[in-house]
């Protein structure tokens, strides 16, 4: 099974003054293909770091980055951008999308540049939004624009899903639901999905769980038996 | 908590200086441009008045071979007559230059016109001696002191330089009406006691007063000896100088109302985009109590801030330009004083150009306040609606999305992207007032003088001038005053002779034919007269009225009058006694007292005259290109940069979504070519249009100016424009780089 293999990350930021801010600090850890991995921590932890760095976004101050081999840390900003278009799908808090495209547009967006993308129609069954293919951002209900969202990660057949805090906007039903999805996802042609979230709730449904405190990982769980998400506490 | 928000706008400024600048540059341009130029046509305006009051200029002027005493006395006891002074005017060659005449009068106490002695002694009578014009004596290196040897026609003398003056009748002084420009090498005038003016009778009456009662007496009181009336409207030596003011005047109305439009559109789009950054402190101070008049408030200030120092700054910097617009003039007018002066509305416009600013602040901000503190925290979820191009489906499903979303932007989002349409317009309106006024007076220049006349030389004949000392193919001109029906103003006629000097034009065939009268296309708009009508014209002496029809109309800019073929003329009984001849291209004579040739004037001369002329006004050309080109920058950059702002995280998303940073740059550089090309088709006609509207405010009484525009100037608009549009493309392509996918993954900011 391939994996992303993340070394002795660190990423500090200059907060002026000569002061730094060391958001991720030698953090370590690997994403399995086909495996739907939870990063759980309060705010400031350095999950949306750590995000940042799977996505090829940010770079890491020191560490290394490994899929398949190569390292992301030392890719130039055409690799990264490359990794993203070809093997990166995202899911937002805030959903993102182009307000002036209708769903299917944006899902068409989403994989215009992929050699094999699932077809915005299909993508929006997938989710159930076939029928509000030609809807407009503004005319969907936020769960409704998440499933959008998700529906454009996925078109373009992404090998890894990040997902930041992608319930965090939606009422607890409609997170359930979005959530459910998302752990529908993984596996899925050996996906992995990344979901970083502070909802201790979704752990108990990840493969692996991995607990940030201070930017540093206090925790690395696999669960052998994840339960199933309609069982969840909510 | 006053002293925490005025610490924010100072920050909030130094971190939008790129919007506060533009704001800042647009209200000191606007400012820079209405109250430069009203400094400079107001500051004229008060120099001509305080002129022509301090010296009792003249309300009108009565040329006439003779005007006797009992004329002269007729004319004072004519009703809202005040006061007539008769004068003896004779033009002398000056022997020392060649080619050069000086319009002598006889000295003598005035009431009316007196001239102003700028160097010398105070004009006296009695004792020999000249006062010579100011501008001809320094154009020939004479001053006071030397000698000047005159002669009029066979008699001459020397005479001592006693003053140089300058004559309120003569601010625009260019000596014959066959010149643009005034000709200081050739042309001059003075004051003078001299024997030679003895035998010359009283031939110029001046009075204040009722300038229309003389005008409709003159005739009849001077019978066959007289010439003309002119008035300070007409005459082309004082009319010349108002003319410039309304020019001026006209000039800063009409351009610096489209520039403050434009520049408004920029203000707009710059304020607009400072609080679009704000939007989430706005909902924050909401949620801190404030309340909406106090963030009101503090929003104004960005507006009065930016728009306030820079009107403040361009009006500081105005009487900079009105000074150098008067000193582009100075060459023309001869005046004792230049000053510049200011009218409440200068004011009024930088008062205007602030709360401008200050609106465009208070609009900007409204759209944000009305959310609540909650919703203005929260991302904002943009409405849009299908548009009408989705209709055209088979063309519409074969865009790619990136194409897509870029049209429905532009359709959905039609005030920002008609802004951009416009800014491309105006800049280019701007740039073909610029580049076309001078086209188009160059080209008057070449029109009247190198294709309707193909002249030698010009020679002013005296009454009985010896024809057979002419060379041959000389055409014959008589030029004579005339009145059409009832109008009391005296225009130009011109009657033909045989001759292939002059080849005006009327609907394409040449004219004037032997079928009627022919009126140039700008006089015939005064008079309200059209081919076809029938006019009763009254020519000298008084008696001659005849009824003429007009049989066509000339496109000619210049001199405007009527003309016909010595032949028509004659065919009603009429005498043709030229006073003017055109040699033949090659053929040159001398004045000669005896043949009565009394001046020569060369086409070269007349073509150098001209080209001065639009010379003396380049300067403010390259003012209105300079303007038109920085606005076109400033504006495109504007809205091209709000719209950057209002996608910042659209673009953010799409770096997350795999776009490269070229993709992302092809899809920012779309719509500004799109607006750019539109602008640029819509620009040309508009350009053209607005041009030919604008060299119309040059227009004078005699001198209609017709819109041209070379091909160069052409592209050189179009080039300006796209390169400004260009520019901006550059500019936010740049800004690109630093989009930071990150970015799209956090909340609202």
């Amino acid at each position: 099974m391939g994996s992303i293999e993340i070394k002795a990350v660190s990423r500090v930021f200059e907060a002026g003054g000569g002061r730094e801010v060391r958001a991720v600090d030698g953090v370590s850890f690997t994403v399995d293909d086909g495996r739907f991995t939870v990063v759980l921590g309060p705010s400031g932890s350095g999950k949306t770091t750590i995000l940042n760095l799977l996505g090829g976004m940010d770079s890491p101050t020191s560490g290394r980055i490994s899929v398949d081999g190569a390292d992301l840390a030392s890719a130039s900003d055409g690799q990264l951008t490359a990794y993203r278009r070809d093997q990166v799908g995202f899911v937002f808090q805030f959903y993102n999308l182009i307000s002036s495209l209708t769903a299917a547009e944006n899902v068409a967006l989403g994989s215009q540049f992929a050699t094999d993308p699932t077809p915005p129609t299909e993508a929006l069954g997938r989710v159930g939004l076939e029928a509000r293919a030609g809807s407009f951002p503004y005319q969907l209900s936020g769960g409704e624009m998440q499933r959008v969202a998700i529906a454009r990660a996925v078109a373009k057949r992404p090998r890894l899903l990040l997902c930041d805090e992608p319930t965090g906007a939606l009422d607890s039903d409609t997170g359930m639901a979005v959530f459910s999805l998302l752990r529908s996802l993984a596996g899925e042609a050996g996906r992995a999905v990344v979901v970083v979230t502070h909802n201790e709730a979704l752990a108990q449904a990840a493969d692996r769980v991995v607990r940030l405190r201070d930017g540093r990982v206090v925790s690395l769980e696999d669960n052998p038996a994840p339960a199933p998400v309609a069982e969840l506490a909510r | 908590m006053r002293g925490a928000l005025a610490r924010k706008l100072g920050r909030d400024l130094r971190r939008g200086w790129r919007q506060f600048f533009a704001v800042f540059l647009m209200a000191l341009l606007s400012a820079l441009c209405y109250i430069g130029l009203e400094g400079a046509w107001h500051g004229l305006e008060a120099s001509l008045s305080r002129f022509a009051d301090a010296n009792a200029l003249a309300d009108g002027w009565v040329q006439a071979r003779v005007i006797g005493p009992a004329q002269l006395q007729e004319f004072e006891s004519l009703p809202g007559v005040e006061r007539v002074e008769g004068v003896k005017q004779a033009w002398a060659s000056d022997l020392a230059q060649d080619g050069a005449y000086v319009r002598l009068e006889a000295a003598q106490d005035t009431a009316l016109s007196r001239p102003q002695v700028v160097e010398g002694e105070p004009i006296r009578v009695g004792g020999e001696g000249v006062w010579l014009e100011e501008k001809y004596a320094r154009a020939h290196g004479v001053g006071v002191g030397a000698t000047v040897n005159l002669a009029i026609g066979d008699r001459s003398t020397e005479l001592e330089v006693l003053g140089l003056v300058i004559s309120p009748d003569e601010v625009y002084f260019t000596g014959t009406a066959a010149l643009g420009a005034p000709e200081p090498d050739r042309y001059g005038y003075g004051y003078a006691n001299t024997g030679l003016l003895d035998e010359a009778p009283v031939n110029l009456a001046r009075f204040t007063g009722d300038a229309e009662a003389v005008a409709v007496a003159a005739p009849e009181i001077l019978g066959g000896d007289y010439l003309t009336v002119q008035t300070r409207a007409t005459r082309a030596s004082v009319a010349t100088a108002f003319d410039r003011v309304a020019q001026i005047k006209n000039l800063s109305y009409l351009f610096s109302g489209l520039f403050i439009l434009l520049a408004l559109l920029a203000m707009f789009t710059a304020i607009r985009r400072l609080v679009a950054m704000q939007r989430q402190e706005i909902a924050i101070l909401q949620a801190l109590g404030f309340a909406r008049r106090q963030i009101r408030i503090h929003y104004l200030a960005f507006g009065l801030a930016s728009g306030g120092a820079g009107t403040l700054v361009g009006a500081a910097a105005a009487p900079g330009i009105s000074l150098f617009v008067l000193e582009t003039q100075k060459a023309m007018f001869s005046l004792p004083a230049w000053t510049i002066a200011y009218t409440p509305l200068s004011a009024a416009v930088a008062a205007g150009i602030v709360a401008a600013c200050a609106v465009s602040a208070l609009f900007a901000v409204a759209r944000p306040l009305r959310l609540t503190p909650a919703e203005g925290l929260r991302q904002a979820v943009g409405s849009s609606r299908h548009v009408a191009a989705e209709r055209v489906a088979p063309v519409w499903s074969r865009l790619r999305v990136g194409a897509r979303w870029a049209l429905r932007e532009a359709m959905l989002h039609g005030v920002r992207f008609v802004m951009g349409v416009t800014a491309a317009v105006g800049s280019m309106m701007l740039l073909f007032a610029g580049f076309g006024v001078s086209d188009s007076m160059y080209d008057q220049v070449e029109q009247v003088f190198a294709v309707e006349r193909t002249h030698e030389q010009r020679l002013t004949l005296n009454p009985g001038a010896d024809l057979g000392a002419l060379p041959d193919g000389a055409q014959l001109l008589q030029e004579t005053s005339a009145r059409v029906g009832a109008d009391v103003e005296d225009v130009t006629l011109t009657v033909i002779g045989d001759g292939d000097s002059l080849h005006l034009r009327s609907k394409g065939r040449a004219a004037p034919a032997d079928d009627g009268v022919y009126a140039t296309e700008a006089l015939a708009e005064r008079l309200g007269i059209a081919p076809g009508d029938t006019l009763t014209l009254t020519v000298p002496p008084a008696e001659a009225s005849l009824s003429v029809e007009l049989a066509g109309l000339i496109g000619s800019s210049a001199p405007q009058g009527l003309f016909a073929t010595d032949a028509y003329w004659e065919r009603h009984g009429l005498d043709f006694t030229p006073t003017a001849a055109l040699t033949p291209t090659g053929q040159r004579v001398g004045a000669d007292a005896e043949t009565g040739i009394t001046q020569t004037l060369d086409r070269t001369a007349q073509i150098a005259n001209g080209d001065w002329l639009v010379k003396g006004l380049e300067s403010i050309f390259w003012l209105i290109r300079a303007f038109a080109i920085v606005l076109a920058v400033v504006v495109l950059y504007s809205l091209g940069s709000l719209a950057f702002t209002e996608r910042a995280r659209d673009y953010a998303t799409l770096s997350v979504l795999g776009f490269s940073k070229t993709d992302i740059r092809r899809l920012v550089g779309t719509e500004n070519a799109t607006m750019t090309a539109l602008g640029l088709a819509i620009g040309v006609p508009a350009g053209y249009w607005f041009l030919t509207a604008y060299v119309t405010m040059f227009d004078t009484r005699d001198t209609a100016y017709y819109a041209h525009i070379n091909w160069p100037s052409v592209v050189a608009a179009i080039f300006i424009t796209a390169l400004a549009a260009l520019s901006t493309t550059v500019l936010l392509r740049r800004r690109v780089r630093t989009i930071n996918p990150a970015e799209a993954l956090k909340g609202t900011e």
